[in-house]
């Protein structure tokens, strides 16, 4: 199992493209909270970075679905799993080291956006706030990444997952108060807690951990089973 | 020594493989031929745990490729093409292949010094030809060191002396003890260098035994692959 996972690290640090998204989610997080702190007055810096939450969710989704459409857009997945054939190894082993990059994107970018905004804007207010920001960025990459995982290609992954996070959401909140089970909006009651239009954080943390359930256990059976 | 035995899949409705039953023993090379769409690459899918059979087995030294553990010390493989993302460089691919099966970091440069792309180790792979290509494949199947290798038309894409290296490579492996099953759609070319011939047409193993007892009675090796497979009309 060391083996799986090691791998799978070597393989996520050695992607181009994942390295860059890692690093550009951390940039765009400091720009973004900068141009937030220095727009608004008189903001916590705190509430700044809660503010660029939304459109950060970008960097996790894109990494999950970068991640595990490299194994499938040539003949990469082959090499995997002759590698580790035991396929429960192979799947635990890349949710392992997909978790360790995510968690660590996610960490790196709020503590990014809460330097940067704690030069321009200042601010005391406590900053717990941020690393409940930190587990919903990395929640719902993992969100992502089993999607990814169950449809096997980058385009339907990245359409499926931009769209329930960012597109539908807000359309969907202008119609009704249901909105409010959605994944993105489930989660943020982990950073927004005393927003009325969403859920408790306890409950919020459940809805969102309840959808990486449903699609991670289809991805998981499908990863399982079907052939290579 | 590879034991394929009554193998059956089908696929939507369609029997791809048909109670496909041989051996492939160590110290001798043997060929796996057969026109394309024959049910070649499904039975290597299987026999790498890749696919599942709908019954049958298909065992490396008595035991599944599935419950081996690092089974890439124990078997070498290449299906078509290089098996790595195009955007990582030779040597990173290898890196993270060796890793997952504690293999010494230092086998990486050995093996692409081995198979000629010592001087391409840090390019990338999307950037390579389909020989490149082939020859990283064969790199990742010799990571390992392994006792069995098994290949899918290792020679695709190779140039002349590629494939007289190949060949070398091949038989030098099965000199020491062993055990390689390649697939060819090509009769000449797997007749220069294999000892036995497993010959599958239409999903069903057609003929299997030495080359010279497969071939014999025909007039040419071409002759032997069309009667055989019952194709060339």
């Amino acid at each position: 199992m060391g083996g799986a996972v090691a791998a799978e690290l070597v393989k996520i640090w050695t992607l181009p493209a994942a390295a860059a998204t890692a690093l550009g989610t951390a940039l765009a997080a400091a720009l973004l909270t900068g141009v937030v702190a220095a727009s608004a007055d008189g903001i916590d810096a705190v509430a700044a970075v809660l503010a660029v939450v939304p459109p950060l969710q970008v960097g996790p989704v894109l990494l999950g679905v970068l991640i595990v459409a490299s194994e499938y857009s040539g003949t990469q997945a082959r090499t995997t799993l002759t590698a580790v054939p035991d396929r429960t190894v192979a799947l635990v082993g890349k949710t392992t080291a997909f978790l360790v990059a995510v968690t660590a994107t996610s960490a790196a970018s709020c503590a990014a956006g809460l330097v940067v905004a704690r030069v321009v804007a200042g601010g005391t207010a406590s900053p717990s706030p941020v690393a409940g920001a930190a587990a919903h960025l990395a929640l719902i990459g993992l969100l992502a990444f089993a999607l990814a995982l169950l449809l096997r290609a980058l385009v339907p992954a990245l359409v499926g997952a931009l769209g329930t996070l960012l597109v539908v959401p807000p359309m969907l909140a202008s119609v009704t108060e249901h909105a409010r089970w959605l994944p993105d909006r489930a989660g943020s009651a982990l950073y927004l807690p005393d927003s009325a239009a969403v859920l408790a954080p306890g409950v919020g943390l459940l809805v969102l951990v309840g959808w990486i359930t449903v699609v991670g256990g289809a991805a998981a059976w499908a990863f399982l089973l079907r052939d290579a | 020594m590879l034991t394929i035995d009554g193998l059956t899949k089908r696929r939507g409705g369609r029997a791809v493989l048909s109670e496909v039953t041989f051996r492939a023993r160590p110290g001798r090379v043997t060929g796996f031929l057969g026109p394309n769409g024959a049910g070649k690459s499904s039975t290597l899918r299987v026999l790498l745990g890749l696919d599942r059979a709908d019954a049958g087995t298909a065992l490396v030294d008595g035991r599944r490729y599935r419950d081996l553990v690092a089974p890439l010390r124990t078997v070498g493989s290449m299906l078509d093409g290089a098996g790595a993302h195009r955007s990582r460089t030779a040597r990173n691919h290898l890196a993270w292949v060796a890793r997952s099966n504690a293999i010494p970091r230092r086998r990486v440069d050995e093996v692409l010094a081995q198979v000629g792309l010592a001087d391409a180790a840090r390019t990338r792979v999307g950037r390579f030809s389909l020989g490149m290509g082939q020859r990283l494949g064969l790199a990742a199947a010799l990571l390992g060191d392994p006792p069995v290798l098994v290949l899918d038309e290792p020679t695709n894409g190779l140039d002349p002396a590629g494939i007289r290296w190949i060949r070398g490579l091949l038989r030098a492996r099965a000199d020491a003890g062993a055990t390689v099953l390649l697939s060819s759609h090509l009769m000449g070319e797997v007749a220069e260098i294999a000892d036995d011939l497993v010959v599958i047409a239409g999903g069903r193993v057609v003929a299997t035994g030495p080359v010279d007892e497969v071939t014999a009675g025909y007039r040419t090796l071409e002759d032997a692959f069309f009667g055989l497979t019952g194709g060339g009309r």
